[in-house]
This record gives C-alpha cells, structure tokens and sequence, in this order.
C-alpha cells in the first residue's frame, strides 16, 4: 500500500515537473507584430472615437431642440390659443383680426 | 541616463500612457512568454494563439488607465489572456457547429521550434494531453501547474472559489495521468 502510495506520489511530481518545464515561445518579432497591429488599431480608434463624438454631440443638440419645441407647444396651447395651423407657422392673428387692425390703423391716419 | 529595459513596470505603464510605444514594446518582451504559455497551453500551437497573444497586450494597452496597480502586471496580463482563450475556445465551438470543423488548423510558425528533439516531443506531448481537457480544466491546470500560481491567485484571475479550484485540478489531474503516464513512458 505504502508502494502504491509512493509510487503513485512520484508520477504526480513527475506530472507537475513536465507541466512547469512546459515554455513554448511566439516566434521571433512577436513585440513589433504587435506594436504595428497597434499602430493600425489606433487609427481605426480614433476615427471611430471622432465618429462617436459627431453622433453624441448631434444627439444631444436634437434632444435639446426637441424639448425646447415641445415646451414652446405646451406653452401655447395653455395660453388658450389652441394648436391651429395658423399659430404653429406663427401667424397668430385670423383674417378678422387682421382686417379689423388695418382699418383702425386707417382711421387713426 | 537610465534605459527603458531597467525601468520598473509602473514607470513603462506611466511612459506608455504618454504614447511612447518603444516602453510598451518593453512590456510586451517582459511578458510576452508568460503570456504565450497561457495561450499556447490553452489554444495549441495555432494561429489563433499567436492573435489571442497579440490581442492581449492590444487590450492592456487599450485599458492602460484602468490599470490601478491592485493586483502585479503579470497577473493583470494573464488574466486578460486567459479570458480571451476560453472567450476564443467558445467561438471556436461556435464555428465548429456551423461548419463543421473539428479542430484548429495547426500552424507550425507560432512557435519558435526547440533544436533539442526531446524537447519538441515533450512539448508535443504535452499539448496533446492539455488538448483533452475541457476548457474550464484546462484553465485550472494553465494557470497552477504551468504558469505556477497559487491556488488562490488562480482562483482570484478565474474568478472562481477556491474549492471549485481544487476539485477541478484533482480531477484534471487525475485525466492528465492517464494521458500522460503512457507517453512518459
């Protein structure tokens, strides 16, 4: 028994002695493959980085534009006006109004 | 004046930060074996260790700021190339299913060849034994018998418990004997 043991104690340090002797190597140049693969990454880095900051920078601008329209559209329509077609292209006055206003203008003239 | 090579790792990583490429060049021949017998092991001697090997340092340098210094670079590196072995081992299988592959084309020129013949078959031998075992074994035996990290490191770069550890290299141990007691002898 205590053979089997010691035998089988040797096998598991002769395993372990392989194993550690084991030190395979890249071929020679592995730093400058790597160092040109680098180069050429870091390229492709930085325009995708100067893509990504152009779509953020866009994104950010369009969300404020589009709040800002939004809040402007919420403040009319709660000023009573309504949301016709006149006051979204910004003529505010009717025809009435308008004609009234000329006429006016008229009679002070 | 002093010269890159006698530089400590701290102050190539802070050079490296700056864009000097030739300090980073430094780090990669520093660690470049360490880093091929983790792939190796793991990939075989395949082209797709020599790319693992090389996305390695691509991904250091890449995080080169998250780089705190907790842990040595050393264990940082190979934690990175561990990773991205099992991460390619899962691809690989992937590719397997598709198309049916069933192994990685083996490349004679990743490794610098041994002139001492034994030593080439040992290597061989040892290759082929690593190849039998599953992945998640394989990673185990890498890292504590190959590269000689303690059971804890090796279960803090694995990100596993200690005791998981321990069952998965008795086991693989125990496979890597049956394989292996035949060749040696």
């Amino acid at each position: 028994m205590a053979a089997m043991d010691e035998n089988e104690n040797r096998e598991d340090r002769e395993m372990e002695e392989l194993l550690s002797s084991y030190r395979p190597v890249f071929k020679g140049g592995f730093a400058g493959r790597v160092l040109e693969r680098l180069d050429e990454t870091q390229g492709k880095l930085i325009t995708h980085d100067f893509n990504n900051m152009v779509y953020s920078m866009f994104r950010r601008i369009a969300t404020v534009g589009a709040a800002a329209i939004a809040i402007l559209l919420f403040s009319i329509y709660l000023s009573g006006r309504g949301l016709d077609r006149d006051i979204l292209i910004g003529d505010s006055y009717s025809d009435d109004e308008l004609v009234s206003y000329l006429l006016y203008q008229d009679i002070e003239e | 004046m002093k010269e890159l090579r006698d530089l400590g790792d701290n102050e190539l990583i802070e050079l490296s930060k700056k864009g000097d490429s030739r300090a980073f060049g430094v780090i990669i021949s520093r660690y470049e074996e360490q880093v091929a017998r983790t792939v190796i092991s793991m990939l075989g001697n395949t082209q797709e260790a020599e790319d693992v090997g090389q996305e390695t340092f691509i991904r250091f340098y890449n995080s080169l700021d998250k780089f705190r210094g907790d842990s040595a670079l050393a264990t940082y590196i190979t934690r990175i190339a561990i990773n991205l072995s099992l991460n390619e081992i899962k691809k690989n299988k992937k590719t397997v299913s598709l198309f049916e592959r069933t192994d990685s084309i083996p490349h004679p020129d990743v490794i610098e060849p041994d002139n001492d013949f034994e030593n080439n078959e040992k290597r061989e031998m040892i290759e082929t034994a690593l190849k039998q075992l599953h992945p998640s074994f394989r990673s185990v035996v890498v890292l504590r018998l190959v590269q000689g990290y303690s059971t804890k490191e090796t279960a803090r770069i694995l990100q596993l418990p200690v005791g998981t550890v321990l069952s998965r290299l008795s086991r693989a141990q125990k496979s890597l004997k049956e394989i292996l007691t035949p060749l040696m002898k």
